[in-house]
């Protein structure tokens, strides 16, 4: 097979993960070798889905021993297999970064043999790149289930990010869908990521400080290679499985918690497979992923709380509203609030106002007075944030009454998903719930709930036979 | 046309060369006359209005840097960042509005001395110029997204961009530090300004056309495994055109690989990329 060939197999295979950041790493030009990483990262092009491509995204091989019913690369399923060879892999990222077309790899695999042999394919293909080639781009490396600490040492001293899959929102899915992967597997390398990166920060602390005590070499070492600088991250397949929203963003504050993760990825469930364990559906849940994405950037950005958005009572976002609006809306005695004199974390809160916004906000009544005129051109949605703010004491939501009732229809706001994409199809609820014979899931989500109707406080019923883990996930 | 004056004029537009030393010297020259003028704009770029008499700004390096001096001293290094940034953008307004936010520095009480001024956001001054610089940002960051390096056959790495605004100098830094020992040029179509590396240090250098050798097989080759790769990248069921062109505007796809029709333009990159091809697979 050529190059070109080999090249596409294994990019249609890793198009289901996920992340393609570059973010979190800066680290500067050296002379005469390639590359160089910024801390925001870059973007380099944009696939007709709307994804970004930051990375060379690709797998080490699609070949792979286990047998995960939702993956496209599964043993059972006949499609045509390729393996890279390390160095073929490595030249391919040079001259892809070369001509800008790449921040850097993101380099995945499947099981070839034993998770231990394919991890020593990427490290051999990661050290051609760092030591012989002197590439210093962003590298991002998935950990492959079951790999032992060793290895994952090893990787983690080359990459800029590790990360390690969770695949579905709860253990007992995890047992049903990939058998073969255990939560051992995967908490594990989890918690030895974590640890390495702490103490690659502390160590590092350690040599910024001027001391007059001998520091030895070990602390050296660790600054030259540190451990997946970039922190780490995880996704997870949402909508194969029943796991309500506040069971998914439980786990994912629980993560950012305990694992000092820096992203959680949702994957909206894609039917590739049919198997008798997966929902028999043809809708994608994609509505559903992006309120999940806000609901997750309010917790990262925002500071906001998991049990603050969603809780047992109403276990899912309201797919016609934003996460932030629908707190808003929940906590109406706390507004309006005054833009000139209200602090930082309070003007975050107040729905059509983000972190930029609220920055502004702040800096410019430093001077002056704001009025309504200069916060409009404070590039914050005035519209949606009317309704919360005084603006020097003059509130402009005025004829709206402050309750949930009146001001829901105003602030509501459907996902746009395009005009031409899949979102675009009148996809009817209730029309999908098909479900094949023997043990499956139902698919709990937008489907089954009335697109048109205010559902707070009414959790939307779960269809007959959908089991309820009781604990999702155990991280210690 | 440089009038021999003393009278300031109420209708005038100063015409400078397009770079921003003139359009520190068309500061200067307000200062200088008294005079409010009604656009500052490039020469080539210039649409006279009726009943408007325009002066010709001659640049001069020393003027220019007794304006940034000025600048600089009055509120600090990080607002004239900003001047020089803002001035790339092609704005017809660009001029007048670091004209007015040079003035209003250079005027600014000394009760706010301890503030930035950038932070004044409510001050339209200070807003109109954190607009412009945040637009040239804005196009300097598309330059480091979507600049496409092609190796020529003279083993030059050429990358061809049409921008909105002449970011060439906001984005050299970037590029010197991480091609590194790989030399470049890129050309802004638009601008006639083209950025040139030669593997230890840049220079801006004017020309509205540039010649420039074919492309390398082997640097075809990798166009169309790019290419491969981008769309194996994409989800079906997923498909977002709308959201694509949001992040990646239609301007810039003409010099974008990925986005060239596989079609008819496809089979003559197809066959010249067979020889590249062998080439990989029996290196």
């Amino acid at each position: 097979m050529n190059l070109m060939r080999k090249l596409e197999v294994l990019a249609d295979a890793a198009k289901y993960d996920v992340a393609c950041t570059s973010s979190g790493s800066d680290r500067g030009a050296v002379k005469g070798k390639l590359g160089a990483t910024q801390a925001a990262g870059c973007c380099h092009s944009f696939t007709a889905d709307g994804r970004c491509i930051s990375l060379l995204k690709v797998l080490m091989t699609n070949v792979c021993a286990y047998d995960c019913a939702y993956c496209a690369s599964r043993r059972s399923n006949e499609v045509e297999r390729a393996t890279f060879k390390p160095r073929e892999l490595a030249d391919l990222t040079i001259e892809f970064y070369r001509r800008n077309y790449i921040e850097g790899l993101f380099l995945s695999s499947g099981v070839l043999g034993t998770p231990d042999y394919t991890t020593e394919l990427m490290v051999e293909a990661l050290r051609i790149l760092r030591d012989e080639y002197g590439f210093r781009g962003y590298i991002h490396a998935k950990v492959v289930p079951g790999t032992s600490p060793e290895l994952i040492d090893q990787l983690g001293r080359m990459v800029d990010r590790l990360s390690v899959n969770l695949e579905l929102p709860s253990q007992e899915s995890l047992a049903l869908l990939a058998p073969q992967k255990t939560r051992q597997h995967i908490v594990a390398p989890m918690r030895q990521i974590a640890e390495g990166i702490a103490e690659g920060r502390e160590s590092r602390l350690l040599a910024k400080r001027k001391s007059v005590f001998y520091q030895g070499g070990i602390q050296r070492a660790a600054t030259r290679h540190p451990f997946s600088p970039a922190g780490q991250s995880t996704q997870m397949i949402v909508g194969a499985t029943p796991e309500s929203d506040y069971q998914i963003l439980s786990l994912s504050a629980a993560l950012y918690k305990s694992m000092s993760l820096k992203r959680v990825f949702f994957s909206a469930y894609l039917p590739v497979n049919d198997d008798a364990r997966l929902p028999k559906t043809d809708a994608v849940q994609l509505n559903r992923e992006h309120r999940l994405y806000q609901a997750d950037w309010l917790m990262r950005f925002y500071r906001f709380d998991a049990s603050e958005l969603v809780d047992e009572a109403n276990p899912f976002l309201d797919p016609l509203l934003d996460p932030k609006a629908n707190w808003a809306l929940n906590h109406l005695e706390l507004f309006p609030i005054e833009v000139n004199t209200a602090p930082y974390e309070a003007l975050m809160r107040v729905p059509g106002i983000g972190v930029v916004g609220a920055q502004s906000i702040v800096r410019a009544r430093k001077t002056a007075t704001i009025r309504e005129p200069h916060l409009r051109k404070l590039g914050i949605a005035y519209k949606r944030a009317r309704y919360f703010i005084t603006c020097n004491g003059q509130y402009a939501g005025a004829g709206v009454a402050m309750t949930r009732e009146s001001l829901r229809p105003l602030l509501a706001a459907p996902i746009n998903g395009g005009r031409h994409g899949r979102r675009a199809d009148a996809v009817l609820p209730n029309q999908l719930s098909l479900f094949g014979e023997g043990e499956t899931f139902a698919s709990p989500t937008p489907a089954a709930r009335s697109l048109s109707g205010d559902y707070a406080g009414q959790p939307p019923k779960l269809s007959v036979g959908a089991r309820e883990p009781s604990v999702a996930w155990n991280l210690s | 046309m440089m009038l021999a004056q003393e009278e300031p004029l109420r209708h005038v537009a100063y015409l400078h060369d397009g770079t921003l030393e003139g359009l520190l010297c068309a500061v200067f020259l307000a200062y200088e006359r008294h005079e409010e003028p009604e656009d500052v704009v490039a020469e080539a770029s210039y649409e006279p209005r009726l009943g408007q008499s325009c002066v010709h700004v001659a640049t001069d390096f020393e003027r220019a840097s007794r304006v940034r001096r000025g600048v600089e001293r009055a509120v600090g290094k990080r607002a004239f960042t900003a001047i020089m940034r803002a001035s790339t953008c092609d704005d017809r307004e660009t001029g007048r509005i670091v004209l007015s936010f040079i003035r209003y520095c250079m005027a600014r009480p000394g009760s706010l001395r301890n503030s930035p001024v950038l932070d004044e956001l409510a001050n339209p001054a200070v807003a109109d110029l954190r607009r412009l610089e945040k637009r040239a940002l804005n196009e300097a960051e598309k330059m480091r997204q979507f600049a496409r390096f092609s190796h020529l056959e003279n083993g030059i790495w050429f990358a061809r961009v049409n921008p909105n605004a002449s970011v060439v100098p906001l984005v050299m830094n970037h590029f010197a530090d991480r091609l590194n020992d790989q030399p470049f040029i890129i050309f802004d179509e638009a601008h006639g300004l083209s950025g040139v590396y030669d593997g230890r240090a840049w220079q801006l250098v004017r020309a509205t056309a540039v010649d420039v050798p074919e492309a390398t097989d082997h640097d075809r080759t990798m166009q169309e495994a790019w290419k491969r790769f981008y769309d194996a990248l994409s989800v079906d069921a997923r498909y977002n055109p709308e959201l694509r062109r949001h992040f990646m505007p239609v301007r810039l796809w003409r010099n974008l690989a990925e986005m060239h029709p596989r079609g008819s333009e496809g089979t003559a990159v197809r066959a010249a990329s067979r020889q590249g091809e062998n080439r990989i697979v029996s290196a």
